[in-house]
């Protein structure tokens, strides 16, 4: 089964670190969509479907916790899980997050492995090749 | 103030020196060496910075080498240094920064959350003359890094 991601960081070069290590997961890709902040990601999360949304905390105009709130006050796009990829001192903020409905936390720096021990479970895959 | 005492700044040094370490390693695929590489900290310098306002407020900076920041960029981006463009040198360094900066403020703040802003690129001689809290220099195959914690 292949999937669709969507990356939510303000550091395009973070994006394509993260994108790198998804392709790294062995879970196959059938999409991977980014936006550099909560407001581009609404945009394109209302013209695409995706299956897991990767965000980072601190960004410009709607930052994580901002954009985590409007998903799930928003019924259609509640139910997509959120991975908060973002570094140690955003931790408090990153427990909100969870408290508001994100599904798990991966501290910046991090390996490929941690990733994808946190990634597979969300996506309902118990392991990849 | 706490954060003069010098048993939490040989603790935040430690930290410094620690993290960076671990960054480095995990994130950009770079080993710092014993010893500095020929002609090593002759070339210019790609410095950025990552400020945090609280109690107390502050910043952190980081600076490369021209060559260890591009190669450290292509390692980051797994792309070749000759396909490496200064735009992404730069936002590498300032993400490197930011990870760098992100998680020393966990170990700086007390009660009060401390506010940190997006990192960005500054001047090499921004911070000449000012007295760090704690610096470290890193020696890496192809250049130099050196990292430094200023209160403001």
């Amino acid at each position: 089964m292949a999937f669709r991601f969507l990356i939510v960081d303000d550091s395009a070069a973070m994006r394509a670190v993260v994108h790198r290590v998804l392709t790294m997961t062995g879970v196959e890709i059938a999409g991977c969509w980014e936006a550099a902040n909560g407001e581009e990601a609404l945009a394109v999360l209302a013209g695409q479907k995706v299956d897991l949304i990767l965000t980072d905390i601190n960004m410009p105009r709607m930052d994580g916790e901002q954009f985590v709130a409007k998903l799930v006050a928003t019924e259609e796009l509640r139910g997509i899980p959120v991975l908060v990829v973002s570094s140690a001192q955003t931790e408090m903020r990153a427990m909100r997050m969870m408290a508001l409905g994100a599904r798990g936390f991966v501290k910046k720096p991090f390996l490929p492995e941690t990733l994808r021990e946190q990634l597979l479970p969300l996506l309902g895959v118990s392991h990849a090749a | 103030m706490p954060h003069s005492d010098p048993r939490v700044v040989a603790s935040l040094s430690q930290a410094l020196r620690d993290i960076t370490a671990e960054v480095l390693e995990t994130m950009f695929y770079v080993f710092p060496e014993e010893s500095p590489a020929e002609g090593a900290g002759e070339e210019a310098w790609v410095t950025a910075v990552f400020r945090f306002e609280g109690a107390p407020s502050g910043v952190v900076t980081v600076a490369l080498t021209a060559g260890a920041a591009r190669s450290a960029a292509a390692n980051f981006l797994a792309i070749d240094e000759e396909e490496t463009g200064d735009g992404q040198v730069g936002e590498v360094v300032c993400e490197m920064a930011n990870m760098v900066g992100g998680c020393l403020l966990g170990c700086i703040e007390n009660r009060t959350p401390l506010q940190p802003f997006p990192p960005e690129l500054v001047n090499a001689e921004a911070f000449a003359g000012r007295e760090a809290v704690a610096s470290h220099v890193f020696y890496l195959e192809n250049g130099e890094m050196r990292v430094s914690l200023y209160w403001e």
